[in-house]
């Protein structure tokens, strides 16, 4: 914030222009969280009670939906965002008049999203994300698609005028994008690949807990009386007929969540692609409302690339980056921009899209390590002592249900630790660190030196008597994807290495968010 | 109730530092931040003390609200007696407990935690079991606060709060630095002209 009056000097390019305004239809869209909120309670309320309805305050709490418009229309009419002086200029309010400046080296990244009644009209709702914070800096709402493009291409102009932007990293590749709209494509997902990930996702435990819940809430299990038929039933019918139905009925559950699940993923993700504009990457992705998000890669604070038990059958992986914007909040940061990067890629052609993603990161050619040689050892007897009190706790309950369970807990345990030490590995490489682990679900996480917030080294008293530590590295927005680095039972003398590397390295290169 | 608290000893020492100060305080301020930069230093004298003295407070009403239960059953007589010599003995193991924590344990977590302010930036190591050592990039400081409440103003103590964009350590912090120490580091600690790169 100090370094304010410092900026203004050198911003004599970035372009002037006439301030741009929301679209007409704004208001409309604007005024939906208004109806939902005033109207449609007091609407219900008329149709549903047969005389009454005109006595409850819902129905006169209606009339509020005027001052609400026109509060709405003034917002329209005075709304304005311009770019100015390398900085983009969101004002409004007649009474209360509200200015925000947000530098534009501060814009982490531009989203747009359109719904099916923004698509007719070709409008779209813009969301201006700078780094932190739960909120978008800046919501225009909403905007012809004109507009939008206009305003994408006078802040990538006004960035790249920027000194501080271009001049690090990655320059030479940068020069010639500059300017121009070259687009180029590094993924594109076809329906096949996403209704493999409907499979491997399984959302569909997710919707019918909502559809369940919907159902519930508008009380058709007390019309049916469920209980009452099924005793019934189970009073006449024979048991093998009980047992024949039950099973027809689990399995066309499980079909449906299937369905469900592989539904939801293509409408949502329907002609999901991943391209390349300069130094930013594009996602597009939905059917019915469709998507884009765009991160810039210098943005990119972690990558992991992540491949569960069913991914493994398929042959497939996902990848999925964090920014330092935005949080894990918001249904568009949560979809596609961190939890869905890459949501599903062929194996093999991870490092072809990582190169493009991440171009400092070549996997496959780092130098990986492994842990200290008596990880496996700790790691096993801890896992004995987990299994066993397991054990001893379920043997609590019910003796020859433990002693059953005894032997597989412990076998199982011992088995998954022992297998995961030994493919945990780490490599330190000139631009930051990769950490890799896990046995069922298996994932490679990297981050980079100038990405490094904090590095700690922790020391058990276990850890102590066997020369052991734990390294953890934070980041910003480590955490809306699960993935981070905590490297346990690594040598003491590896452990304080690699601390003294990082951070020196950390100190060494400027933050670049 | 442990222990008294060892007001009497402090009071003078810091009072004399405060409002005459010709015999040190020129020299004090400026060269601790900077003299042996890559030395590991510890925490300022005075925080042992403060830190003694807020747990003997809050084990000292511990001590009193149990206690005062215990003296109010004693009267009404609610337990049968075997009971009590339970509940009396647990109530003098927990004032050992208390005790050895006020006197003891601060001392060694006071000895535990140590700083240095270098070029790289600011390395705390803390921890009398589970030791932990982290370290933050000058670049990657956000903000900082030296914040001072009354215990600690009395004691002519501060605590330094370093803030940076990380997910799980987004604030690291000192307690019980002299205050010109925690003002000086702040100081040092401040960007100059660096590009912070947002």
């Amino acid at each position: 914030m100090s370094e304010a009056p410092t900026e203004h000097p050198e911003t004599e390019a970035p372009t002037e222009e006439a301030p741009g305004r929301l679209h007409i239809s704004s208001v409309f869209f604007r005024l939906g969280p208004h109806v939902r909120g005033l109207i449609v309670p007091g609407v219900v309320l008329l149709f549903a009670s047969s005389s009454g309805g005109w006595q409850s305050w819902q129905v006169w709490l209606m009339l509020l939906i005027v001052p609400s418009t026109i509060y709405e229309v003034i917002q329209y009419l005075t709304f304005r965002y311009r770019l100015r002086g390398g900085e983009l200029l969101v004002t409004s309010g007649l009474v209360f008049k509200r200015s925000r400046h947000i530098g534009v080296d501060r814009i982490h990244s531009v989203d747009l999203k359109q719904g099916p009644v923004h698509r007719m009209l070709g409008v779209a709702e813009v969301k201006i994300e700078t780094a932190g914070g739960s909120e978008p800096e800046a919501t225009l709402r909403v905007l012809r698609l004109g507009d939008v493009e206009a305003l994408r291409a006078s802040l990538r102009r006004a960035q790249s005028a920027q000194p501080g932007i271009e001049s690090a990293e990655t320059s030479a590749e940068q020069a010639p994008e500059i300017g121009r709209e070259s687009e180029r494509e590094i993924l594109r997902l076809g329906v096949p690949e996403l209704v493999k990930l409907g499979l491997v996702s399984m959302r569909g435990a997710a919707i019918a807990a909502v559809l369940v819940g919907l159902a519930w809430e508008m009380g058709l299990f007390k019309r049916i009386d469920l209980r009452d038929r099924i005793e019934a039933i189970a009073e006449t019918a024979p048991a093998w007929q009980l047992a024949f139905v039950g099973g027809v009925i689990a399995m066309s559950v499980g079909l449906l969540l299937v369905f469900l699940s592989v539904s939801w993923t293509v409408v949502r993700l329907y002609g999901f692609r991943l391209v390349e504009v300069g130094e930013n990457l594009r996602l597009t992705c939905g059917l019915l409302t469709r998507l884009t998000a765009t991160v810039p890669r210098r943005r990119i604070q972690l990558v992991s690339v992540i491949q569960t038990p069913i991914h493994r059958y398929f042959g497939r992986v996902s990848i999925r980056v964090e920014t330092a914007s935005g949080s894990a909040d918001g249904e568009q940061k949560k979809v596609i921009g961190q939890r869905w990067f890459v949501p599903i890629l062929p194996a093999e052609r991870v490092p072809e899209i990582l190169a493009r993603i991440a171009p400092r990161v070549h996997l496959d050619e780092l130098d990986w390590r492994p842990l200290a040689p008596g990880a496996t050892g700790r790691a096993v007897k801890l896992a004995l002592v987990s299994a066993l009190s397991l054990g001893l706790v379920v043997m609590l309950f019910s003796r020859p249900w433990g002693l059953a369970l005894l032997p597989a807990l412990v076998v199982f345990f011992c088995v998954s630790e022992w297998l995961d030490i030994r493919r945990t590995t780490w490599a330190l490489f000139d631009g930051g660190i990769a950490y890799r682990h896990g046995v069922l679900s298996r994932s490679t996480t990297v981050t980079f030196f100038d990405k490094v917030q904090t590095v700690s080294v922790e020391e058990s008293p276990f850890d102590r008597s066997r020369g052991m530590a734990t390294l953890d590295v934070d980041t910003a927005g480590a955490g809306a994807s699960g993935q981070r680095i905590r490297i346990k039972y690594l040598e003491r003398s590896t452990a304080d290495e690699l601390y003294r590397s990082l951070s020196g390295q950390a100190a060494l290169t400027d933050l670049r968010w | 109730m442990t222990e008294p608290p060892p007001k009497p000893d402090v009071e003078p020492e810091q009072m004399a530092e405060a409002p005459d100060p010709e015999p040190k305080p020129e020299p004090a301020p400026a060269p601790p931040a900077y003299e042996s930069k890559d030395a590991l230093r510890a925490l300022d004298p005075g925080a042992l003390r403060a830190s003694r003295l807020v747990s003997c407070i809050v084990s000292g009403v511990a001590v009193l609200g149990v206690g005062a239960v215990l003296v109010i059953e004693l009267i009404f007589n609610w337990w049968g007696q075997p009971a009590r010599v339970f509940v009396w003995g647990g109530f003098f193991v927990l004032v050992f407990v208390l005790a050895w924590l006020s006197l003891v344990w601060t001392r060694l977590s006071h000895n535990a935690t140590v700083y240095r302010v270098n070029d790289d930036g600011l390395e705390i190591r803390r921890g009398v079991i589970w030791r932990r050592v982290i370290s933050v990039p000058r670049s990657r400081i956000q903000h900082t606060d030296v914040a001072q409440g009354p215990l600690l103003r009395r004691y002519g103590l501060a605590q330094l709060t370093v803030h940076t964009a990380a997910t799980r350590t987004p604030a690291v912090s000192l307690w019980g630095l002299a205050h010109e120490t925690a003002t000086s580091i702040r100081e040092d600690l401040r960007q100059t002209g660096r590009d912070d790169g947002v």
